[in-house]
């Protein structure tokens, strides 16, 4: 619900006969009427219970007007539409197969259907694909599929007083329009900038309109290619019904193929864009118009000329940390998992968006690091008359602790104060909550175990507090002047990372460094550490690096975000 | 939430200038004044003639009752909902939300109360807004945001440019930094580049054929300096109104680098936060003070408003300036203060509140210091004084004047005594006036 919404009529019935009585008195041939004993009673009371009626109608009519109170979606979809922001539809979840032909043809029909084992929905392909022979006189080749509701596109050809309806449920995504009849159709492609359009451009334009379904239209015969009344015109797109749970399909079955092996799992399904979202995106996106100049507007226009991206943020490179002039910085993910988008897809990003940026400006993107919130330590007091069960407190802090993580979410924020707030207002047995908090990340062994590489680097974003930065214990290398095979890291409060050994002994005074206004961590050339070496059990160890934020409202900036850890939060309950 | 609806009987405020406006249109034109009934649903088309004709007194009170239908009930505003124009005052907030949701609340962009009669006429402005958008990334979107948000005469806000003063990258031979500034997955994060003869010489900085070279990495092409003069009033915190924030989220271009000068008579530090985005922000370019700096005056304050008779009890170099020349985490350098801050290259940029004694050969009192805790900030920055340039400009000259080359060496001015340096903390009331 909008936070603004506008009171325009009272709706209350005493309220509004009361004031109807107030004024009618004003009026000389009124002044001196009883209204509680006249005839003129029931008229005021029918007037007062229609007008309430009305007021109601009438305020419902004024928060609909405006994108920040609106409630409806449809009001939200036709205000977005007044400047010219069309939300995301439904996003069918994509997956990148490598296929080998079974018999002599070398081309795989558009509609070719791939049924997903492991989440049951079908997978299609969106055209024609011709596939290149093999070294074993099979034809093979990578594809790209398509989740969708029935095993082949939905073809609307219901062309109605000039326009298509696209219903709610269609991937506009991928939508694909033609004019004419059979082989002679002709495509035309959607309009992106009226400016650009000429009488006899073939496009066909697209709009949000009522119930979340979308319009397909055509031009004017001034504004692009004008499409006569009695037209054949055929619009195909997906109806996908899988959504986010078509997401990590990677058991794809066809008899008509020798193999299928998965390059990428299904991924990118997304169900329309939410209500608030649009609330908040299409003020950005008039604001951009359609330039990508501040952070802000690349962020938006980013986001909406690429619809297969889940999510994203941008940053000039003058914020970034360290500043990079003369760049634009980016960090998007695929779905709501976080996948990557591949260096390829990333530099076919880039390019379009520097059709957008300021001249001499080059977009360029940064993978996101998720890092994690934990709760070392703490005290939860609670009011032992109205319950014993320490479990039951304990659970309802862990369970708002949850309610609030970021997820790894783009400019999220951790909210303790309303954590905190919110435990000790909505529960009667708990009466304060005082939650240390620490932020961490890690170094995957794995991924050091065999490299030479040993320069670490975290930026948390989030201002640390002097004197704050440790590690876990980790691995150490014998051989190099260490008794025990154990190490970790603290700071000295002076902005230099030490390293010490399991006696508590410093063997390096300058291991890094620690700036605490940023956040950075900088640990150079750690050839001390062993990420191959294993615990008794025969785990190896990641190296992990705690620091307490200076805040405990630890915000998500540029490309680091948060999450909480999965680690079991640590703090006493008492009485 | 926005609660309009009053039972007190409002006059009808919101239309009339227009109402006045079109009476003034029909005399212009020769036609008599005319009384239009004052709410549309007028009673005399909805009720039947025998009714009119011979049930005056119920006329009259239903009359009566659209009348206050319309005055009481908000219902007028309904037809101008979409009316910027004449939209009630109360509501225009909300188109506001859709077309300039970023503009914040000024004392001249009044959303809250437009029809004040002071600041700027949103009601224009929201009418234009799409072509300031437009201009987004020039000066003038810069000047107007600036002039506009905060009251200023829009011919007093200039723009420099760093570039034409510096000593540019291209100026050496630079090679990609491949060696260094790597993330955990082994990818350059950086991509700084760096100066050739770096890889070859070990240092990060690098060396010049004939010395130490500046290397400035804030202070370059993409930058650029908005020069403008608000009116801070000695109350303290007046300050923080003015700020480059809105500059930054609705006309700047990202990718380049934004300094804001103030002047630095006017300089008043940073309040908490990082760096730069304090809401006063700093004439500060690279590590120094931007131009136009009297560097005939002190501004040390060690002897407690005596030297630094400009802003008497700021002593504005309490750290000294930056004594590395070399990367300390070659263990190499000195630390002149002993909580030090360092940028991403290790070299420090200030240091935290609480500093206390230091490097040998320096004194230290707190209580004669003006320390950043003192203030309430939690960061000083360091800069290097002007005057420790050997090499470079005379006191006094503007920084417009400055040529490229001439900020090519960080040796502390030898005339200022056994610690060579104008901001040495033992210095006595003697050096007060720099050379």
């Amino acid at each position: 619900m909008a936070d603004s919404y506008i009171n325009l009529s009272q709706t209350d019935f005493e309220q509004v006969r009361s004031s109807l009585i107030s004024f009618i008195k004003t009026k000389d041939e009124f002044t001196d009427y009883d209204f509680t004993g006249s005839a003129l009673s029931t008229l005021i009371d029918l007037l007062a219970y229609n007008t309430a009626f009305f007021s109601t109608y009438t305020n419902f009519l004024a928060n609909e007007s405006f994108i920040d109170s609106a409630q409806k979606r449809d009001s939200i979809m036709s205000l977005a539409r007044l400047v010219g922001y069309t939300p995301k539809s439904r996003i069918a979840a994509r997956a990148e197969l490598s296929v080998v032909l079974l018999g002599n043809e070398g081309v795989i029909p558009a509609n070719t259907v791939f049924d997903g084992g492991d989440t049951g929905y079908n997978f299609i392909t969106l055209d024609p694909i011709t596939l290149g022979a093999s070294g074993t006189d099979r034809f093979a080749g990578d594809i790209t599929v398509y989740q969708n509701s029935s095993k082949s596109k939905t073809t609307n050809t219901t062309y109605f007083n000039g326009k298509i309806t696209i219903p709610e449920q269609a991937d506009v995504s991928n939508i694909r329009v033609f004019v004419g009849v059979a082989e002679n159709a002709v495509e035309y492609t959607k309009a992106e900038r009226i400016s650009v359009l000429t009488a006899s451009s073939k496009v066909f334009f697209l709009d949000p309109i009522y119930s979340g379904a979308y319009e397909v239209s055509f031009g004017d015969g001034l504004y692009g290619a004008e499409v006569v009344s009695g037209s054949s015109v055929r619009a195909e797109y997906l109806t996908p019904n899988g959504i986010n749970n078509a997401n990590g399909e990677s058991n794809f079955t066809n008899s008509t193929f020798q193999t299928i092996t998965t390059k990428t799992a299904s991924y990118g399904g997304a169900e329309r864009e939410t209500t608030e979202s649009i609330r908040r995106n299409a003020p950005s996106y008039f604001q951009a118009q359609n330039r990508a100049v501040t952070a802000n507007d690349a962020e938006i226009v980013f986001k909406v000329d690429n619809p297969e991206v889940y999510d994203a943020t941008a940053w000039g490179g003058e914020d970034n940390n360290p500043p990079q002039y003369g760049r634009l910085f980016l960090s998007a993910i695929k779905d709501a998992a976080g996948t990557t988008f591949s260096a390829e897809e990333l530099s076919a990003l880039a390019a379009k968006l520097q059709e957008k940026t300021v001249v001499g400006i080059l977009p360029e993107f940064k993978d996101r690091r998720c890092y994690q919130i934990n709760i070392p330590s703490g005290v939860v007091i609670y009011d032992d008359l109205i319950t014993t069960d320490t479990a039951l407190v304990r659970g309802l802090v862990e369970q708002k602790l949850q309610q609030y993580d970021p997820v790894c979410g783009f400019r999220g924020i951790f909210k303790y104060s309303t954590i905190a707030g919110e435990l000790v207002s909505e529960n009667a047995s708990i009466r304060s909550v005082e939650l240390d908090v620490d932020i961490s990340g890690s170094f995957s062994n794995a991924t050091y175990a065999n490299t030479d590489d040993r320069n670490l680097f975290i930026s948390f974003a989030n201002s640390i507090v002097p004197g704050s930065v440790y590690s876990d214990r980790f691995f150490v290398n014998k051989s190099l002047g260490f008794t025990e095979e154990g190490g970790r890291f603290d700071d000295d409060g002076n902005g230099f990372i030490r390293l010490i050994d399991d006696y508590g002994n410093v063997k390096n005074y300058r291991q890094g460094t620690v700036d605490y206004i940023t956040g950075n961590i900088t640990i150079l050339n750690l050839t001390s550490w062993d990420p191959a070496a294993s615990r008794d059990d025969g785990d190896t160890v990641d190296l992990t690096i705690h620091a307490v934020p200076v805040s405990k409202a630890v915000r998500s900036i540029r490309q680091a975000t948060y999450e909480m850890s999965s680690n079991i939060p640590t703090f006493n309950v008492v009485s | 939430m926005i609660t309009t609806t009053s039972t007190q009987f409002k006059p009808f405020e919101e239309n009339k200038l227009k109402t006045a406006f079109e009476a003034q249109q029909r005399r212009n034109a020769g036609a008599a004044d005319i009384i239009t009934p004052r709410f549309p649903f007028y009673v005399r088309d909805r009720l039947p003639v025998h009714i009119l004709e011979n049930n005056e007194l119920y006329v009259k009170f239903i009359d009566a009752y659209f009348e206050w239908l319309g005055i009481s009930n908000g219902i007028n505003k309904i037809p101008y909902l979409m009316d910027i124009n004449n939209i009630s005052s109360d509501l225009l907030i909300h188109h506001k939300e859709l077309f300039a949701k970023l503009f914040p609340e000024t004392i001249e962009f009044n959303w809250t109360n437009p029809d004040d009669g002071t600041g700027v006429d949103v009601r224009r402005f929201l009418s234009f807004v799409r072509q300031f958008y437009l201009t987004k990334g020039t000066e003038e979107s810069i000047r107007f945001l600036l002039s506009s948000l905060f009251g200023l005469d829009s011919a007093s806000i200039d723009f420099d440019y760093p570039k034409v003063a510096m000593c540019f990258l291209s100026d050496s031979i630079w090679v990609p930094n491949l060696l260094e500034d790597t993330d955990s997955s082994g990818n350059t994060q950086d991509g700084y580049w760096k100066d050739s003869r770096t890889l070859l010489g070990g240092t990060l900085d690098g060396s010049w054929t004939d010395g130490p070279r500046f290397r400035d990495k804030y202070y370059q092409e993409f930058s650029y300096s908005v020069i403008w003069s608000p009116d801070y009033t000695d109350t303290p915190n007046s300050y923080k109104k003015f700020n480059l924030e809105p500059v930054r989220e609705i006309a700047h271009p990202a990718g380049f680098r934004l300094f804001n000068n103030v002047g630095p008579t006017r300089y008043i530090p940073a309040g908490p936060g990082p760096i730069d985005t304090g809401y006063s922000e700093q004439p500060l370019i690279g590590h120094y003070l931007a131009y136009n700096f009297e560097t005939t005056r002190n501004p040390r304050d060690p002897f407690g408003g005596i030297c630094n008779t400009f802003n008497p009890g700021y002593d504005w170099f309490p750290c000294g300036f930056n004594p590395y020349r070399t990367n300390p985490l070659g263990l190499t350098g000195t630390v002149n203060c002993s909580t030090a801050k360092h940028n991403v290259d290790g070299y420090p940029i200030g240091y935290t509140y609480g500093a206390s004694a230091n490097a040998a050969g320096y004194t230290y009192t707190e209580d004669t210091y003006s320390t950043a805790n003192d203030r309430g900030y939690t960061l000083w920055v360091v800069y290097h004084h002007p005057n420790t340039w050997s090499i470079g400009p005379t006191s006094g000259t503007a920084f417009g004047d400055m040529r490229l080359g001439w900020l090519i060496d960080l040796i502390p001015d030898i005339e200022k005594g056994a610690n060579a340096s104008p901001n040495d903390p033992v210095e006595t009331l003697a050096t007060c006036s720099l050379a």
